[in-house]
């Protein structure tokens, strides 16, 4: 089973995300970053005042890039 | 908020049993005494099942347990943690047998275990034995309460202070155990949301985390961080049971 991180870049910091997640495929695991972006928006943090400044990065165990959400677009119904 | 000194953890490096079993009086110790067997628990092993009748009570000395609620969803929180504070279900003191919760063990260790018809039949024979309980009972739900008031207002980076100051209680040593992958669950936060709040603590210098393992480095930041979220249901238990 393929593994992917989903790391996020904030104003120029990338929070790398270590372990990863296993995810069957790309569209999966593209569904949980929406997922993970959604949920992320509605907790309050320090670090990230504001999420809708965030980029999720989904790389899978290569360091290939497979996605870049931008949280704002996490919001639009698809 | 500044945290009262009576918080300062004493013995932190002396685990010496039960802290709640050694509330109870000399006599409702030596009451329970040979109905307890001293066991290994390991990380993941099911103390509690949901549903299902609950057959031991455990109290443990050097490991850490967490009950977490659950949906037919999937859908898996932390609402409480033990350790050698307390016991690993209030459910047999209050005169039920079942829950919908589920105890696990979160950091392997040892701890004493009875039979969960022993542990009725002691609390019956010995109201003050009872009463010791049910104040512990008391104090794991204010905790309960403060665990849900966390998770509704406060940031995650004060929630994961104030989590693992919970654990820092409960364990011997600064070295605390913990699997990156349960602290999601533990804070009903995604996992990316996690290694933020890690690495927002680890730059105050707070933490040190490394894979498998969160070392405490320096728990008066922690305290800081963790502002008011916590320390209410710690006073309270030094209140009702005594020092941690």
């Amino acid at each position: 089973v393929p593994r992917y991180h989903l790391s996020v870049r904030h104003n120029g910091r990338l929070y790398r995300d270590e372990e990863g997640e296993e995810a069957p495929s790309e569209l999966e695991i593209t569904i949980r970053a929406r997922e993970t972006a959604r949920d992320l928006i509605r907790t309050p943090s320090y670090a990230v005042p504001d999420w809708l400044d965030c980029t999720l990065e989904v790389t899978d165990e290569a360091g290939r890039v497979v996605l870049t959400l931008p949280f704002a677009d996490a919001l639009d119904e698809v | 908020m500044p945290q009262p000194p009576h918080l300062t953890l004493v013995e932190k490096k002396k685990p010496n049993g039960n802290r709640l079993l050694g509330a109870l009086s000399d006599e409702d110790q030596a009451l329970l005494q040979p109905s307890l067997v001293l066991v290994t628990l390991k990380r993941g092993d099911v103390l509690v099942r949901p549903n299902e009748p609950i057959a031991h009570a455990y109290f443990p000395i050097d490991c850490l347990g967490s009950i977490v609620a659950l949906t037919s969803e999937g859908r898996r929180i932390e609402v409480g943690l033990f350790g050698r504070d307390g016991m690993s279900s209030t459910s047999l003191l209050h005169g039920t047998n079942v829950t919908p919760h589920e105890s696990f063990t979160q950091v392997e260790g040892t701890a004493l275990r009875m039979e969960a018809d022993d542990f009725r039949q002691a609390i019956r024979q010995s109201p003050p034995a009872h009463e010791v309980l049910l104040r512990y009972a008391e104090a794991f739900q204010v905790q309960v309460a403060y665990t849900a008031l966390s998770h509704g207002s406060y940031t995650i980076e004060e929630r994961l202070a104030r989590w693992l100051l919970m654990c820092h209680d409960r364990l011997p040593g600064d070295d605390l155990p913990l699997v990156h992958e349960f602290l999601s669950m533990m804070l009903g936060v995604r996992r990316s949301g996690v290694t933020i709040a890690i690495q927002m603590l680890e730059g105050t210098g707070a933490i040190r985390a490394t894979r498998g393992h969160i070392v405490v480095r320096d728990r008066a930041k922690l305290e800081q961080a963790a502002n008011a979220s916590y320390g209410v249901p710690e006073a309270e238990y030094r209140r009702l049971i005594g020092e941690w």
